[in-house]
């Protein structure tokens, strides 16, 4: 039971953390306006 | 027989017990749970710190970084780096400019083929257009692109990017389009009085905008690399009724040619002073418009900036091409005010071109000791 408790926990962290990543990421990206301009975009 | 059942399923009742276990450790909130989410993710920042370095973006494909097809800038960016990783020892002509030599150029590949022949030797040409490049972004990638290549810089040029307000820069400040930082950029921001970025030498942080408008490529793990397209345009051939408006929208833009031109000739020219430093050679080279869209160019400004082109390359000394006067394109080679959509022109385009270079390449071989390029 032990290993299925720690393995359920490692998923926990492994799916939280990578979303955790990809959002922070995003948020960053939004709040510095990082963006791919296209021709004279600007 | 009931003993015989029993046995065969305790090891499922196990098993089912197990997944349950792991189902809700999995599921339910927990204190180690959300601590490892929060190493996982500080690990991620510092691995993608570790990661993303110009080595590796020397050897990454650059539809790996590409956000689409359409992403010119992280297609140059990769490439830059390409290059500079690995650029050979021969004659070799870089073409920094807009949308317009763009798209007046073949591809590379037929241009070097070209050139090689027209030169009876080994010789390259890398193709750095990219749509809307500035005459500061212009000076960002020789400068990158100079410290390992060595040959003849070929820089766009045109009315309409000597009308460009200072504010553009400005902006490139903030929002850099290259995912690579520049003596030259910050030099251009600190004269023209702007804010000049904090720079940490940590190559992943200084570009981190780059990257961050980028973090859709990562699908291309499983979609494999985006495929660049150079000649294709946001609308095609413009339709006959909608020319007056189309001529229309650009006369504002050059208008202001005369207020905004005395910087960025001054950015030009220190972008010409660093490549000779360097040991390159440079040619300033007139990007095509359509006969349609220059009758309608007031002719001041039309003769003010020939006047003031020509001036500037002969004070300093650098060529100055003007291909369009050459071939003489008709309108229907056009797809609209500056492009060219016609194939055998383009080719005809890249034939004048390379005969020109070859030119130069034969003067600085005359020109250097051992026959160098």
């Amino acid at each position: 039971m032990k290993s299925a408790r720690v393995l359920g926990r490692l998923i926990q962290a492994l799916v939280m953390g990578v979303l955790l990543f990809i959002a922070l990421v995003n948020l960053i990206g939004v709040g510095t306006g990082s963006t791919v301009f296209r021709y004279q975009g600007f | 027989m009931d003993t015989l059942t029993e046995q065969a399923e305790k090891p499922q009742a196990k098993m089912i017990n197990w997944f349950t276990e792991l189902w809700r450790s999995a599921t339910r909130p927990s204190l180690p749970g959300t601590i490892g989410a929060l190493l996982i993710t500080a690990g991620l920042f510092c691995a993608s710190i570790l990661l993303i370095t110009p080595g590796f973006m020397a050897t990454v494909k650059p539809g790996m970084v590409m956000l689409n097809q359409h992403d010119q800038y992280g297609f140059l960016t990769v490439r830059a780096f390409h290059l500079c990783d690995d650029a050979p020892a021969v004659p070799t002509a870089v073409i920094i400019g807009a949308s317009s030599l763009q798209h007046s150029i073949p591809d590379e590949e037929l241009m070097t083929r070209m050139l090689s022949e027209k030169l009876g030797t080994d010789a390259r040409v890398y193709n750095m257009t990219a749509g809307g490049t500035t005459p500061w972004e212009a000076a960002a990638l020789s400068d990158f692109l100079d410290d390992r290549i060595e040959g003849l810089y070929v820089i766009g040029v045109s009315v309409a990017k000597f009308a460009l307000p200072t504010s553009n820069l400005e902006f490139l400040g903030s929002y850099p389009r290259f995912g690579f930082t520049s003596e030259a950029l910050d030099a251009e921001l600190h004269a023209a009085g702007f804010a000049v970025p904090r720079r940490t030498g940590v190559y992943a942080l200084d570009n981190f905008k780059f990257f961050m408008a980028r973090l859709k490529s990562l699908r291309h793990i499983v979609t494999g690399p985006a495929e660049i397209h150079r000649y294709s345009t946001r609308r095609g051939t413009v339709p006959e009724e909608q020319w007056p408006a189309h001529i229309e929208e650009w006369i504002p833009f050059l208008e202001v040619y005369d207020e905004n031109k005395q910087p960025v000739y001054e950015t030009i020219e220190r972008l010409i002073e660093r490549l000779r430093s360097g040991g390159s050679d440079v040619v300033l080279l007139n990007g095509v418009i359509n006969p349609r869209m220059m009758e309608h160019i007031p002719q001041e400004i039309q003769q003010q900036y020939e006047q003031d082109i020509r001036s500037f390359a002969e004070e300093l000394s650098v060529e100055y091409w003007d291909l369009q006067d050459v071939i003489g394109f008709a309108p229907d080679r056009f797809y609209d005010r500056v492009h060219i959509k016609d194939p055998e022109a383009r080719e005809q385009y890249g034939d004048v071109l390379t005969d020109r270079l070859a030119e130069v390449f034969r003067q600085r071989s005359a020109a250097t000791p051992g026959g160098a390029s």
